[in-house]
């Protein structure tokens, strides 16, 4: 039985024990706010599963090093959009594609993406944390790629913050997805133009293990129809792929603790068993989830 | 049983607030020096004797810190990283080391903890009063 699950029945039984001698209106309100922990504990505890933008776009970046600005998300006018939930959504995707732009030191790109963050975090109440002064600190070191990394890293860290202490963890959790999912986007891609590239079959296979944290996650909460039917449902879909993609691990005498080159290696080797149809199948999944959020979502 | 039971610390342990999460930014960040964080915020507010756990994704050929921070009332705290198996890769065994850098073999998921050491002596009345701000930042190399 998987952690959270575990987690939810420990909590239920806890709702169960505390609510015993309070009056009807006492355990509804004990028991919504139980909930609503189980929920925060539930986000901490598989938020930190899924990988943040930025690491995501590093990794792919070592493995496959052609920037290709066909692949960003199309320019959209965000004014037309109303609804939170499509825009915290929005605001993941053009992440990821800031990160990508940016490591690839596309300064026209960067520029462009940088103010469309403003301008949707800005429609989020996040102005505190993203701003004119975010975008001078960027545009001040277009050059210097390691600190604007740290800049939009921080930056990042500070909106989690922000929508957590506001109790928007469901925003929070659509950014995450968001950006996840256009990093599966752009990994597929780059994979349709370099099937050969072993690395980065590894990469997209091995997001198994985050797509499902990443439906735990989002299953903590309630969308609107459009987002349930044009975004989570197709996301879930992603697991009937998924899951011909075997993860086995290796049993072998090697230590489970090494030094190679001066660095501590730990964990364990796994082997990862899947075919290039899997590969192309997510590819399509991908496209198509992207597809529904332009044509249905904007 | 010994995994429920250590799920039951884990969730009576869970108390998360908004003083810890700028605990950790003013506090921690120099702890990961030249390591960019992945903007994942663990902070919590814990008791001496608490544990809080958290599992997170680590990708093959990154290198990585992990780093932790606590008020100085908690004393030193220890901190561990194992697998999904509670294989034992790191402890600090509650000394004054505050960070480790490693890779992993392969793309895994592995469980940090850190606890707080009990107190000897017992001076405040309530566990409440001997609260404090913990936190674990994640790094990685560019």
């Amino acid at each position: 039985m998987r952690i959270e699950k575990k987690l939810a029945l420990i909590f239920m039984f806890l709702n169960a024990l505390s609510c015993n001698q309070s009056s009807q209106n006492n355990t509804l309100i004990e028991k919504s706010h139980k909930n609503s922990l189980q929920n925060k504990n539930k986000m901490e505890t598989i938020y930190y599963s899924i990988p943040s933008p930025m690491e995501t776009t590093i990794i792919l970046k070592n493995s496959y090093s052609r920037f290709s600005n066909q692949l960003l998300f199309p320019e959209f006018s965000i004014n037309k959009v109303y609804e939170n939930q499509i825009i915290a959504l929005l605001l993941g995707i053009i992440s990821t594609d800031l990160n990508y732009a940016m490591l690839f030191e596309r300064k026209f790109e960067t520029n462009r993406l940088i103010n469309q963050v403003i301008e949707i975090a800005q429609l989020l109440h996040l102005d505190a944390v993203v701003n004119s002064n975010t975008k001078e600190r960027v545009e001040s070191n277009l050059n210097n790629k390691d600190s604007m990394q740290i800049i939009i890293g921080n930056t990042f860290w500070e909106i989690e913050n922000k929508l957590k202490s506001d109790e928007k963890e469901h925003l929070s959790a659509l950014i995450v997805a968001g950006g996840w999912l256009e990093g599966l986007y752009l990994a597929t891609n780059m994979h349709e133009l370099d099937p050969e590239n072993k690395p980065l079959q590894n990469i997209i296979a091995e997001q198994k293990i985050v797509h499902e944290n990443l439906l735990s996650l989002i299953a903590d909460f309630t969308y609107i129809d459009v987002i349930e039917d044009n975004f989570i449902n197709p996301l879930e879909n992603l697991k009937f792929v998924f899951k011909n993609i075997l993860r086995t691990e290796i049993v072998e005498n090697r230590p489970l603790i090494a030094e190679n080159n001066d660095e501590i290696v730990i964990g364990n080797y796994f082997n990862l068993k899947f075919e290039q149809k899997d590969l192309n199948e997510i590819f399509i999944l991908a496209s198509d989830i992207r597809k529904k959020i332009l044509n249905q979502l904007l | 049983m010994k995994y429920l039971f250590g799920l039951a610390i884990l969730v009576f342990s869970f108390n998360i607030n908004a003083q810890c999460r700028s605990f950790n930014k003013e506090n921690c960040k120099d702890l990961l020096g030249k390591y960019v964080p992945t903007g994942e915020n663990n902070s919590v507010k814990l008791s001496p004797g608490d544990r809080y756990q958290f599992i997170s994704t680590f990708y093959e050929g990154q290198s990585y810190r992990i780093a932790t921070c606590a008020d100085t009332s908690l004393g030193n705290i220890q901190f561990t990283i194992r697998n999904s198996k509670r294989h034992l890769y790191y402890d600090n065994n509650g000394n004054d080391i505050r960070s480790f850098d490693f890779k992993v073999a392969a793309t895994q998921q592995l469980i940090v903890s850190v606890i707080i050491p009990e107190k000897l002596i017992q001076i405040s009345s309530s566990k409440k009063d001997d609260e404090g701000c913990v936190s674990a930042l994640i790094g990685f190399k560019l």
